[in-house]
């Protein structure tokens, strides 16, 4: 009988106890964010898809001179790099820089790999799209178009 | 390290061919080299020793599978890696009612290579779907299949890596 | 995965109760298939592989560093010591020298993931027994050391951050002055999880003496991690083969006496606070220094190399064998809860089907991993 007493005893106590906590937070701030109307600011070293770099502030040129490293060494294959030969221009022109983003794992290994630092993630973080071709990005044309 | 010592002493007297390895270099202290026979024998000679059951595997080569036994013990470091060949049909002893643990291991190997273990109760596919029971995902291809000594460490050899040629690619990028 | 089950049932008064693979107890696509006698799970029967993704041979199937993204996909909860695992085999296979500092940051990134795996693991288990506030509180814990995680290594979870040689990316004075300010919070919040959970009487009642696990069922099934520990044998991979810089800090391994339920549990928060320690001393240590040894591209030589280490879950065993080119011939992934498990049958026969589900929720279990 006496066990039984306790039983209620304990069990009350740890109730009382945990309940203590729960009262706690209620009159603690509140944590969470009402994401789509409220916003936190997402630090700006967030991988998000791949981008050429401009060339620098004022020249939206790109730094990328074709060499194929990126794309070689994509453990996905989601970076496809062309270019040609113009006259009167040293080296290769860029003409395709296909970026397919549904592959892409966010490894850093292109990033990485670029000896001239051509590319870098952006910190896009929100994107959301009704089919897969829209993932598919033409980062030369997102070059220009910022 | 007495416990090393006591494990060396008493594979060899149970006439394992048993060597310390550089556990610098590969990661466990001893290896053992075993034939077909005798795993039983050394899994219960582990398993007398107290030592648990790290993992089961297999690797495809030439003549056929070797099979791979890792064991390591709670008390003390001691890490020991067995190999042993599995016979032509690629079948091999069986070790699940020994070790338990070895079970989902076993299967796993017959799923992904189509070792045999004989004398397992229990070969059905584990992780692989049943329609693909017989796809065997690990089988080398025959270009890319190598001979056992071509992965195995020459011992006393230059540890050191090859650097790979860089490309002509590679070259005009780090101009 | 085998859809045909190895029971066959003659005896009316059992039948067969599939639970998963969408179980919630479940924790992922695991469906275990159960013999039942009225409430007891008289056989059990763990069908894996709804999540099978075949790493291995995608190791196989590209040159190593292509394999880095991968490391950090089989356990999403604890991806770190996932990476650490696979760039230190490397490393040793190639006899790259790794700079302190990188090292240093090793420790601590890795053992912030384990912190953020436990308050994960500790929540989703209190919310298989039925209680829903406890996640709710190690979700904000959490996301305290996903943020500061997120500023260095750019990810939230299925991080790619180590690098043979080093990790990508230097840790700032914002990211320690984080880290510093989230162990002092913590530690004020670890009484707390005690008073909300441990000290509960439903929670012991529904934990003690639960799937008890021997220290030799341990040993022929592999069992390790906390779910060892928890049955009173201090192994540690972090103290039994000490990897990276681990023996330069001191720490405790927390071991439970039962074997029980409740001791796993047990022994998950009271590594909080040994990670917790080790992140401080690592801090305070800290020294300066490059992060990144310049990596030499190399052909992986002729032999078989392994690496282990303590992830959240247990013993993690990278096994590679490189015939001389600079795609591994083979690389065997030994994951801690595949062993874990594997036990779970022998844990559970003749268990009320509540039990079962409080003694695999102890177990910790990431489906993803096991599945590879
Ligand atoms: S981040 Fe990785 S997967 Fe994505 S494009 Fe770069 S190399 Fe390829
Ligand atoms: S590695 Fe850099 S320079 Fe070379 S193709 Fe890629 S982006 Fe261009």
């Amino acid at each position: 009988m006496s066990g039984y007493f306790r039983d209620i005893y304990t069990g009350g106590k740890s109730l009382l106890i945990g309940l203590g906590v729960t009262f706690k937070a209620i009159i603690k701030p509140v944590v969470t964010v009402q994401y789509p109307r409220e916003k936190i600011d997402v630090t700006p070293n967030i991988r998000g898809h791949i981008e050429l770099v401009r060339f620098d502030e004022n020249d939206s040129r790109h730094n990328c001179l074709v060499c194929g490293m990126c794309a070689k060494n994509c453990p996905c294959g989601c970076l496809t790099v062309e270019g040609e030969k113009r006259e009167g221009v040293k080296g290769k022109v860029l003409t395709v820089f296909d970026y397919d983003f549904t592959k892409c794992s966010l490894c850093g290994i292109c990033v990485e790999s670029c000896s001239r630092t051509a590319l870098t993630f952006s910190s896009e973080y929100e994107l959301a799209g009704f089919s897969r071709q829209e993932f598919h990005f033409d980062l030369i044309k997102r070059l220009e178009g910022k | 390290m007495s416990l090393m010592k006591n494990t060396l002493d008493i594979l060899k007297s149970g006439s394992f061919d048993v060597a310390e390895s550089d556990y610098k270099k590969c990661g466990y202290h001893l290896e053992v080299k075993l034939t077909e026979s005798q795993v039983r024998d050394f899994a219960q000679a582990m398993l007398d020793c107290g030592f648990y059951i790290d993992f089961v595997s297999a690797v495809h080569v030439t003549p056929c599978f070797q099979v791979v036994y890792q064991f390591a013990h709670f008390d003390e470091a001691c890490r020991i890696n067995a190999k042993a060949m599995a016979n032509a049909q690629g079948e091999i002893p069986t070790i699940c009612d020994i070790y338990h643990g070895a079970n989902w291991h076993e299967r796993e190997t017959h799923d992904f290579y189509g070792v045999v273990f004989t004398g397992h109760a229990d070969l059905r596919t584990l992780l692989l779907s049943e329609e693909d029971a017989d796809l065997k995902p690990l089988l080398k291809h025959a270009d890319k299949l190598v001979n056992v000594e071509t992965i195995t460490r020459k011992s006393g050899g230059d540890a050191e890596m090859k650097p790979v040629k860089k490309t002509k690619e590679e070259q005009t990028a780090a101009e | 995965m085998s859809t045909m089950t190895k029971f066959e049932t003659t005896d009316k008064h059992r039948f067969l109760l599939n639970m998963g693979p969408q179980h919630p107890a479940t924790h992922g696509v695991l469906r275990v298939i159960l013999e039942m006698d009225g409430e007891y799970a008289m056989g059990i029967d763990p069908v894996l592989g709804y999540g099978h993704r075949m790493q291995e041979k995608m190791a196989e199937s590209r040159t190593w560093p292509g394999f880095y993204p991968n490391t950090g996909r089989m356990d999403y909860v604890g991806a770190m010591p996932f990476n650490h695992g696979y760039v230190a085999l490397i490393e040793r296979m190639a006899g790259i020298e790794v700079p302190e500092r990188a090292e240093y940051i090793r420790v601590i990134t890795s053992e912030m993931n384990r912190i953020a795996s436990h308050l994960l693991g500790i929540g989703a288990y209190v919310l298989d027994l039925g209680a829903f506030t406890p996640i709710l509180y190690a979700f904000d814990d959490r996301e305290d050391i996903l943020d500061a995680l997120e500023d260095i290594t750019g990810s939230r979870l299925t991080y790619c951050y180590y690098r043979v040689g080093g990790v990508l990316k230097d840790i700032d004075d914002t990211f320690i002055k984080r880290t510093r300010a989230f162990i002092e919070n913590f530690r004020k919040r670890i009484p707390m999880y005690n008073d909300l959970v441990t000290g509960n009487v439903i929670f012991i009642k529904r934990t003690e003496g639960v799937g008890i696990i021997t220290a030799d069922m341990a040993r022929r099934y592999g069992a390790t991690g906390p779910t060892l520990r928890g049955s009173g044998i201090a192994y540690d991979i972090r103290k039994s083969e000490p990897y990276s810089v681990y023996s330069h800090f001191d720490f405790d391994i927390p071991t439970g006496k039962n074997g029980d339920s409740l001791d796993r549990y047990y022994v998950r928060i009271c590594e909080l606070e040994q990670s917790l320690r080790i992140i401080e001393q690592a801090l305070d240590k800290l020294p300066d220094g490059p992060v990144l040894a310049k990596p030499k591209r190399a052909k992986l030589q002729e032999g078989d190399c392994s690496f282990s280490v303590e992830t959240a879950r247990g013993v993690l065993t990278y096994y590679l064998v490189g015939d001389g080119s600079e795609v591994p011939y083979k690389l065997k992934i030994r994951v801690p809860s595949y062993s874990n498990l594997s036990l779970l049958e022998e844990m559970c026969t003749g268990m009320l089907i509540a039990d079962l589900v409080s003694a695999m929720g102890s177990l910790d279990l990431v489906i993803p991993e096991i599945d590879r």
